[in-house]
């Protein structure tokens, strides 16, 4: 193989890359197995090819949940085909800003926050004040 | 504007819930490298904060970083960063001109005394006590002095405001300096570029505003996040190089190739920055992807290192003429170049400076 050839190629390879990557996730999913505790796996800043990124999706495949988040742009959050093991895309303008593997029950941006539901319940109630309202002004 | 509530509490009022947060928070310690776990302290940390009050110092500049910080790639989500801060100052974005936006600055100086961060972008000048740029009838340089007396901390972005830049090229007539010259002991970052990467900008005042202090720096007070790798480290046409694989000109065969632009004068191998993986236009290309070598732009002194199309001297361990050499060393040196890029480095500014004298 010349050079040129052995360059470009070496530029097109993907497969060890992802074999290193599932086999951390594994590691990471049998330590969670066993102790509890969470991983996340960001995909940001390695040097990951569109290949590599379909090449890891195809082998990890789609579990039961999938999942869009609507807050500042959109993110894209599914189970793997591996239980626990999920995969979490947040997008800003349409481009991937952050890209992620996460090893836990459930990804943290799924999850309401308590804190919001302080809020939430004022305005639930407000809500049901101004429906009690209008319902009083057209009897 | 409201200084006194927390910027949960702010988002909370306005409809946006914590996720929002979180999301920025992954965002940003993906950006800067931090371990993934770090994003939710990130997410408490911005939570709990207030708004950051900022005064951007636009000095001798060409108002290339505030085009580069106000085009970021992604505007939904880097907009929230614009949530986060209170631009209390910024001559060229505020509304408001002349007496009343000097009177916004000594507002936001006084309401926020030891809490607030001065951005400067560009360069100051020093000879003739400053009279080469004044800033409603204030020279920059009293403007600086004033400003930072009571600042929690100084950015300085892009190459003017970290290193001089273009205005401290010879024979620099106004007496251009750094700002970390000025800073007088303040706490100061460098994020140097010309402009800087608009998410270098925007990740290390966000960590600032989170953690409360400075993010690791480098040699030059650069964030290592951004400028722990050279460009040549992490530049996809590395393989070429290591087998020694040049464009002699930009459209010989080895340019349609797309093989290594050293021997045509690219600076990657001696710029630390992060072009090649964060990248420019949303992500879409960098100045090496589009076929010209890097120029070096975030270093010091880049515009008086002898030429942008002027090869690099020869690696360390080359043989024969430079250019036959670098071609060799690339593809014996294999990869070894990274840990000679340093030395490599310090060889091209020693060679600079001998040609210089």
């Amino acid at each position: 193989m010349s050079l040129a050839c052995e360059a470009k190629q070496m530029l097109e390879d993907d497969g060890a890359f992802v074999d290193a990557l599932l086999w951390e996730t594994h590691a990471r999913l049998a330590h969670f197995a066993e102790t509890g505790e969470i991983a996340s796996i960001d995909l940001g800043g390695l040097p990951m090819s569109g290949r590599d990124r379909e090449a890891l999706d195809s082998i990890l495949g789609r579990g039961e949940v999938s999942a869009a988040v609507e807050v500042a742009g959109r993110s894209e959050v599914w189970e793997t085909g591996f239980s626990s093991v999920w995969r979490v895309r947040h997008f800003g303008d349409g481009t991937i800003a952050a890209d992620l593997i996460e090893i836990t029950s459930c990804p943290s941006i799924l999850a309401a926050d308590r804190r919001d539901a302080d809020n939430a319940a004022r305005r639930l109630a407000e809500a049901l004040e101004a429906k009690l309202g209008n319902a009083e002004t057209l009897a | 504007m409201r200084h006194d509530e927390t910027l949960a509490a702010e988002m909370q009022r306005r409809g946006v819930s914590r996720r929002a947060f979180l999301k920025y928070a992954s965002y940003v310690a993906s950006l800067m490298a931090l371990p993934p776990s770090a994003a939710e302290a990130l997410a408490e940390g911005l939570a709990a904060a207030r708004r950051q009050s900022v005064i951007w110092l636009s000095f001798q500049e060409c108002t290339g970083c505030t085009e580069s910080i106000t085009r970021s790639h992604s505007p939904t989500l880097e907009n929230l960063m614009f949530d986060f801060i209170s631009l209390d100052y910024h001559h060229t974005l505020m509304a408001v001109s002349g007496q009343a936006a000097e009177q916004a600055r000594l507002e936001a100086m006084a309401a926020n005394k030891g809490k607030y961060i001065v951005v400067v972008d560009g360069s100051v000048p020093t000879k003739d006590g400053g009279v080469y740029s004044t800033i409603a009838g204030i020279s920059n340089l009293k403007m600086l002095e004033e400003t930072l007396r009571d600042a929690f901390a100084v950015v300085a972005v892009g190459s003017c405001a970290c290193f001089g830049g273009i205005p401290a090229a010879k024979p620099n007539p106004t007496g251009a300096v750094a700002i970390s010259e000025l800073a007088g002991g303040k706490p100061l970052i460098n994020i140097s570029g010309c402009p800087p990467i608009p998410e270098a900008m925007t990740g290390v005042l966000s960590y600032v505003l989170s953690f409360g202090k400075l993010p690791e720096l480098d040699h030059l007070g650069r964030p290592k996040a951004f400028f722990g790798e050279t460009i040549h480290d992490r530049c996809y046409r590395r393989p070429y190089y290591e087998r020694g694989l040049f464009a002699d000109g930009f459209d010989d065969h080895g340019a349609r190739q797309g093989y290594c632009l050293y021997k045509l004068g690219c600076k990657g191998p001696v710029t630390y920055n992060a072009c090649a993986t964060l990248k420019w236009n949303g992500g879409v290309s960098f100045p090496i992807q589009s076929g010209h070598g890097c120029l070096g732009c975030s270093e010091p002194d880049f515009w008086d290192q002898g030429g942008f199309y002027r090869p690099l001297p020869t690696p360390l361990g080359a043989m024969g003429p430079a250019l036959a050499g670098a071609a060799v060393a690339g593809a014996a040196l294999g990869v070894g170049a990274a840990l000679a890029a340093r030395s490599h480095q310090k060889t091209y500014l020693a060679a600079s400076e001998k040609e210089k004298d």
